[in-house]
């Protein structure tokens, strides 16, 4: 016979169900928490989103043409500035408060601004500090925004700084500031495609450079959430502990990160074959990231004598050692630590110069003789001029 | 030469100069041993291909697939003959794990059938990456691949020299490391032997090959250690699925993860090691920190917190003092650096506060550089450090919480000859080649 006061607990659900099901209801709360902690006005409703095409903006300050539907900006004016503005019907504010800019190209040393006017203030210029990473700038978020009142018809980027490659404008978007719009915002940073850099090897951003909500820290939030949630539940429950479980939390979490991994891999993947799938060492090297490097290389490769000395000269000493390398077997002298000529006395007659966009060095024809520092002289005749590169014989 | 069977020549070679070795060495009885066998075996082989390089380099004599292949198909040719019995012992085994794969309840299987298609998923992906990218990491265009694609048109290890030895006409070629190890570009060389040309990224293949056997290690260290096959399996796919291992595999031709995979290998050795010693392990250990300390001298920090798990499994009643002493102790050697320079081979160094810890977070926790790798050592730090500080485990610990190089990240050294700066040991005696790293 039973005792009745004896009440046997249920048992808990299979650890398979229960870990992925705490680690999802973590992950959707978070991001509640995320949308309330930014999303100042209503979740719901605002206009239809306005997409303007970056060569509809107008460049007050800089240089640059319209490419297509795109800007392309390739310098900033005299007093280091771009100012770029956009036109735009009247805008009720009300209805919109989140402008999302899709540049490239942007230096991260760059202080980017924000500008907008109002029919309320039309002689007055609101602004916005935007952060800048990975050659993008953040959305801006002006939805709260205390000058973010009536009716919008101009917004805008003032950009202070140098460019050292051209920078793309490719489109401006005016969203409402509602859970729809910041959630597909989010979304866009998380599955946009990273391709790899020259820091790669050290740093994988896991989606857009300088995202607002970082994927990894949302689903270890998640996942430590979702152990503690199953800590509460075990003893309010009195379930028996159930190490898988925790496990299969923390893989819901690791798998989800992985599989947005495993996309942008397969993505990279798919861009290589159609760069590089069938082509030989040559072409390969044109449809990378060395392109410009190996048009002179290709140029330069039969004017070197097999035995010949050949020194690599660059204003960039990186440019310099990759040059270096689309040219080997050659011996090759390169400084990683100087971007300078060593000095005249150090080269012998028949020695090959490879100077490739260094400023400062200048060429006299007539005297067959290169000038630089203002005091080095060097006998040598001019054997390639292309692209911004010579190759001379020293005399 | 055709490409695919020369590939499979560049790999085939030195496996069959290892594997006959590694299967004599261990227990065949045990889980996990063919893994194990094949893992440390085309390591081992590998550093035989590479020590016959590097004699024929003493000799004088030219280094072409011919004469690369000399010492490990004599090595192969002794392995299989001491080993004669393996196709036999083969059969077996294969008959064995049907058995044990038929065994499992059906959920196992399917977990076991996901993380084998996520793992052959991922190498698969990777490989391709791999196959058909031109060599693109700076430290292979400036130093690893440089060297290989010198020696192997030459056919000799011709010397690299700094950039002033190379304008005294001390050598005829300069890089940006010239003078570090020579393995990890001796692994290109092979490869583009075996293929009969300089084919990029084929040539980088051996880095492909070191993630898959690592991967293998692992697994089969796990069901040495009793593990079950899907709980084996998840771990190898976990660790493939890291996106730092993944990069280093697809953009090959970095010295670092040829290092870093040695450090592995070694490691997962010896954390079987303390837990259970035999002269196996130590053999796979032995294997690992050759690959390691020859391809990088930043792995050598590794094998000094190996050798303090190996002293607390030797002296287990003064493991708790070794384990707070040493890295005290190394703390106020580095502390006494931070304030006096070294003179190091030639140069001046001096250590000094790096990025900070803002980098380091952002390293670990908000970048995807390791998953939730690191999240999950926290938690299960802060979970368990009672049973982790106690001594059946504090050795292990020891050997993997220090060896995470949290501690040594925030420190970096300086020359003061040159004013240059990075990653601390890598540091030359010309100061010039870690500018970028």
């Amino acid at each position: 016979m039973s005792d009745p006061a004896i009440t046997i607990a249920p048992p808990p659900p299979a650890w398979w169900r229960l870990g992925p099901a705490l680690w999802l209801a973590s992950a959707l709360l978070l991001m509640t928490a995320y949308l309330a902690l930014n999303l100042p006005g209503s979740w719901f409703g605002g206009g239809a989103t306005q997409n303007y095409a970056g060569a509809a903006m107008g460049i007050a300050a800089g240089v640059g043409q319209a490419e297509g539907n795109k800007l392309v900006i390739t310098g900033p004016d005299s007093k280091n500035a771009i100012i770029l503005g956009l036109l735009t019907p009247r805008i009720p504010t009300i209805e919109y408060g989140l402008i999302a800019i899709d540049v490239d190209g942007m230096p991260d040393d760059a202080d980017v601004t924000l500008f907008w006017r109002n029919d309320l203030a039309p002689n007055k210029m609101f602004t916005r500090s935007l952060a800048v990473a990975g050659g993008r700038v953040q959305d801006a978020m002006l939805a709260g925004d205390s000058n973010w009142l009536g009716r919008v018809h101009t917004v805008g980027l003032i950009i202070r700084g140098t460019l050292p490659q051209p920078l793309t404008i490719n489109g401006v978007a005016l969203k409402p500031a509602t859970a729809g719009a910041v959630l597909a915002e989010r979304w866009r940073d998380w599955i946009d495609r990273e391709s790899w850099t020259g820091i790669s090897l050290t740093r994988i951003v896991g989606g857009r450079a300088g995202m607002d909500l970082p994927l990894p820290l949302l689903t270890g939030l998640a996942a430590l959430l979702g152990c503690g949630a199953y800590w509460g539940l075990r003893r309010w429950r009195r379930w028996p502990f159930s190490a898988l479980t925790l496990a299969a939390i923390l893989m819901a979490g690791w798998l989800a990160l992985d599989m947005r991994w495993q996309w942008n891999l397969l993505l990279d993947t798919f861009a290589a074959t159609g760069n590089f799938a069938g082509k030989d060492l040559s072409s390969k090297r044109l449809a990378s990231i060395d392109a410009e490097l190996e048009k002179v290389a290709a140029d330069v490769r039969p004017l070197l004598a097999k035995d010949a000395r050949l020194f690599v000269i660059a204003q960039d000493p990186v440019a310099a050692g990759r040059l270096a390398y689309l040219l080997l077997p050659a011996k090759i002298y390169y400084d990683v630590t100087r971007a300078t000529l060593p000095p005249p006395e150090r080269f012998k007659a028949g020695d090959l110069m490879l100077v490739h966009r260094k400023p400062g060095i200048r060429y006299s024809p007539d005297k067959k003789e290169f000038l630089w520092d203002e005091r080095f002289r060097l006998q040598a005749e001019i054997l390639y001029a292309k692209r911004g590169t010579v190759l001379a014989r020293v005399l | 030469m055709l490409l695919l069977p020369g590939l499979l020549l560049s790999i085939a070679l030195p496996m069959l100069a290892g594997l006959p070795w590694m299967l004599a060495a261990q227990d065949r009885r045990a889980p996990g041993g063919w893994p194990l066998a094949i893992a440390y075996g085309y390591v081992l082989g590998l550093l035989i291909t590479i020590m016959g390089m590097r004699a024929l380099h003493l000799a004088h004599l030219p280094i072409s697939l011919w004469t690369a292949a000399i010492l490990p198909a004599i090595a192969a040719a002794a392995g299989c003959w001491r080993t004669r019995a393996t196709l036999a012992f083969a059969r077996a085994d294969a008959r064995a794990a049907r058995a044990t794969w038929h065994a499992l309840p059906r959920a196992t299987r399917i977990v076991c059938v996901a993380a084998l298609v996520l793992i052959a998923l991922r190498l698969a992906n990777l490989g391709v990456e791999l196959v058909l990218r031109p060599v693109f990491p700076w430290e292979a265009v400036s130093a690893v691949a440089a060297k290989a694609r010198v020696w192997y048109e030459l056919g000799a290890l011709a010397p690299f020299v700094p950039p002033a030895g190379w304008l005294e006409g001390l050598g005829s070629y300069t890089d940006t490391e010239p003078g570090a190890f020579a393995l990890p570009s001796l692994l290109l060389v092979w490869t583009a032997n075996a293929l009969g040309q300089w084919h990029e990224g084929l040539v980088g293949f051996p880095w492909w090959m070191l993630g898959a056997s690592l991967a293998l290690a692992l697994y089969g260290h796990l069901r040495r250690a009793g593990g079950g096959v899907a709980y084996a399996l998840c771990i190898a796919y976990l660790f493939l699925s890291l996106p730092l291992v993944d990069l280093h595999i697809a953009l090959a031709g970095a010295p670092q993860w040829i290092a870093a995979a040695g450090v592995g290998f070694a490691g997962c050795a010896l954390l079987r090691w303390l837990e259970s010693p035999s002269r196996y392990l130590l053999l796979c250990f032995a294997i690992g920190a050759a690959l390691a300390i020859l391809s990088m001298t930043s792995t050598w920090g590794w094998f000094g917190i190996f050798a303090v798990a190996m002293a607390m499994r030797y002296w287990p009643k003064h493991a708790v003092k070794l384990a707070v002493g040493v890295p005290l102790l190394v703390l106020f050697a580095l502390l006494g650096w931070f304030q006096t320079p070294l003179k190091f081979a030639g140069a001046t160094l001096q250590l000094q506060v790096a990025a900070g810890w803002g980098e380091t977070i952002e390293s670990l926790f908000l970048l995807d550089n390791w998953h939730l790798l690191y999240g999950i050592a926290v938690l299960v730090a802060l979970a368990g450090w009672r049973r982790i500080l106690s001594p059946p485990w504090l050795a292990p610990h020891v050997a993997g919480a220090d060896g995470t190089g949290i501690p040594v990240r925030q420190w970096r050294c300086r020359c003061l000859d040159t004013g240059t700066a990075g990653c601390a040991i890598s540091a030359t005696p010309h100061c010039s080649s870690r500018r970028y790293c």
